[in-house]
């Protein structure tokens, strides 16, 4: 046995690992090589230091930390740490949630008061409806807007209380009204996306006309004018309204908020892609004049954008459609653009004039 | 620590049941030598409290399913050095000293205070040069000669074969003896 041959078995030999026939050639070789002594020694001085050093003592409190850890951890600090931790993750999520609540909020306020807040306009008004409006205002379905006969009402001021009275009673009937309009106007599909207004139009708001006109009156209208029934009824009962001088005059509306509580059909037509197109004309003047003339024949409503008077949008039943166009034709030459899809009843026409 | 590694086996039955009072005593009873293995191994005490704490709640989470078919010593061998040598081979992780600190007193070394001396620096030497060898040979050897196991219940607890143990631990003890000749000479 060689000297490597014998210190590759000196560390079994300390543990008392080699068999009785290596153990004795080990010996045998010990004992006459002092080299493989002295490695001998050096490894047992050694082991000898490694096994003194005993185990290192924990921390004071390991115990209690480790049972701390191993403690099923009450629901609420469980709750709590799933909540709030780790913080720069959940940080930016809540505060993410908390932005979309209130996007969400902001979005139903503007939505669903709407139907309350024309039931308030029609409580807290009724009492000061001009008396002309009551007979041309027939209870049809095709006006489930326009409000019933007010004959029975009693023309002095109610009390606050009668006033809450009237507001509770008249709310659930004009929102089952509004709803029937809405289910009549609906098509059986989905209907198309809004069309977006024109470039310095007033955006709509989704607010009820009565906010609208508060805001900024109809041009050309005096205040006394009985503007409740102009948002209410339907535009043929608007060519009967007791106003003679302004039956044949196109309706002049600010929004399109203020188009959509006009009549259930101009909601209908808010709903649908408009047609639009371009009527190129010689004498501007002229041809305006003519398109009153025009509009007022065929009972049609025009909303003339204010901040650029070259566009104007033409609301018109779908029977007079033909006969509208035919009549633009005949002012100058007209464009239109193709359409695609049904014609709706009530048909809404963005027309640009150009010279 | 006193006790051996037997000591712990009358606790796998509490364990089991998710006795509250058997881990405890566990915890008590092999505190010191897991976190002297981690100490060993890692040589932070910070890091080496962190691993150690680990261990037990490794335990203390799969004790129902512990199915006994090795001791339960080996068992917590094998999660400490397992945890230890995973801790090791992290890229951010630079070799570090041992505390000469955290190292407890030797025992009485007699009235002598050269002897007394001679032992502590002996002791701090061999702390050293345990941090400077590799790994797989330091967890042998402080397996092995620190606390003790038996060639058997190293293999079990690392997974390897006798043999390996056998010559892991001749070459770490030979290295150790060359470092520590160079040392104190």
């Amino acid at each position: 046995m060689t000297c490597d041959d014998v210190r590759d078995r000196l560390s079994d030999r300390i543990d008392g690992a080699l068999d009785p026939a290596a153990e004795a050639e080990v010996t045998s070789h010990l004992a006459a090589c002092a080299a493989c002594q002295r490695e001998l020694a050096g490894l047992e001085r050694t082991v000898t230091g490694l096994r003194a050093l005993g185990d290192v003592h924990a921390p004071a409190g390991f115990v209690d930390r480790v049972l701390a850890r191993a403690r099923p951890e009450p629901w609420t600090h469980r709750l709590l740490r799933a909540v709030f931790l780790p913080l720069p993750r959940k940080l930016p999520l809540e505060a993410a949630a908390v932005v979309l609540v209130g996007i969400l909020t902001v979005l139903l306020y503007r939505g669903v008061p709407d139907v309350e807040r024309v039931g308030d306009q029609f409580a807290v008004r009724e009492p000061a409806a001009p008396p002309v409006a009551a007979p041309v205002s027939p209870p049809a379905p095709s006006t489930p807007e326009a409000p019933p006969a007010k004959e029975d009402r009693p023309r002095a001021a109610p009390s606050p209380k009668t006033r809450l009275a009237e507001r509770s009673a008249d709310r659930p009937r004009v929102t089952e009204e509004k709803r029937a309009s809405f289910e009549r106007a609906a098509p059986e599909s989905p209907p198309p996306p809004l069309p977006a207004p024109a470039v310095g139009q007033e955006t709509d708001t989704g607010l009820p006309a009565e906010l609208g006109k508060q805001k900024a009156p109809a041009r050309g209208r005096p205040e006394s004018a009985p503007p409740l029934m102009e948002r209410t009824a339907p535009p043929d009962v608007l060519q009967r309204a007791s106003r003679p001088d302004e039956a044949k005059e196109t309706t002049v509306l600010k929004s399109r908020g203020q188009m959509r509580a006009a009549a259930p059909g101009a909601m209908t037509a808010t709903l649908t892609p408009p047609l639009r197109g371009v009527l190129r004309v010689g004498d501007r003047t002229a041809s305006e004049r003519a398109m009153r003339d025009l509009f007022g024949r065929l009972g049609v409503t025009a909303t003339w954008d204010r901040p650029e008077p070259s566009v104007l949008t033409i609301s018109a039943p779908k029977g007079v459609l033909a006969e509208l166009l035919d009549g633009l034709r005949e002012l100058g030459e007209l464009r239109m653009e193709p359409t695609a899809g049904e014609v709706p009843d009530r048909v809404t026409l963005v027309l640009r004039l150009a010279s | 620590m006193s006790e051996g590694p037997g000591d712990l086996e009358h606790l796998v039955d509490g364990l089991r049941r998710g006795d509250d009072a058997a881990f405890e005593a566990l915890v008590r009873m092999a505190q010191h030598r897991i976190f002297g293995i981690a100490m060993r191994m890692l040589g932070d005490r910070a890091e080496a409290e962190e691993v150690a704490q680990e261990v037990f709640l490794r335990v203390h989470r799969a004790a129902r399913e512990f199915r006994g078919d090795s001791k339960l010593s080996t068992w917590l061998y094998a999660i400490a050095s397992r945890l230890c040598l995973a801790r090791l081979v992290r890229p951010e992780r630079r070799a570090r000293i041992v505390d000469p600190e955290s190292v407890p007193e030797i025992p009485d070394a007699g009235a002598d205070p050269s002897a007394r001396l001679e032992t502590a620096e002996l002791r701090t030497a061999l702390e050293r040069c345990i941090q400077e060898l590799d790994e797989e040979r330091r967890i042998v050897v402080v397996l092995r000669d620190v606390h003790g196991l038996p060639y058997e219940e190293i293999a079990a607890a690392l997974g390897i074969e006798l043999g390996t143990v056998r010559s892991r631990l001749h070459r770490a003890r030979a290295e150790l003896k060359d470092r520590l000749e160079k040392r104190l000479s």
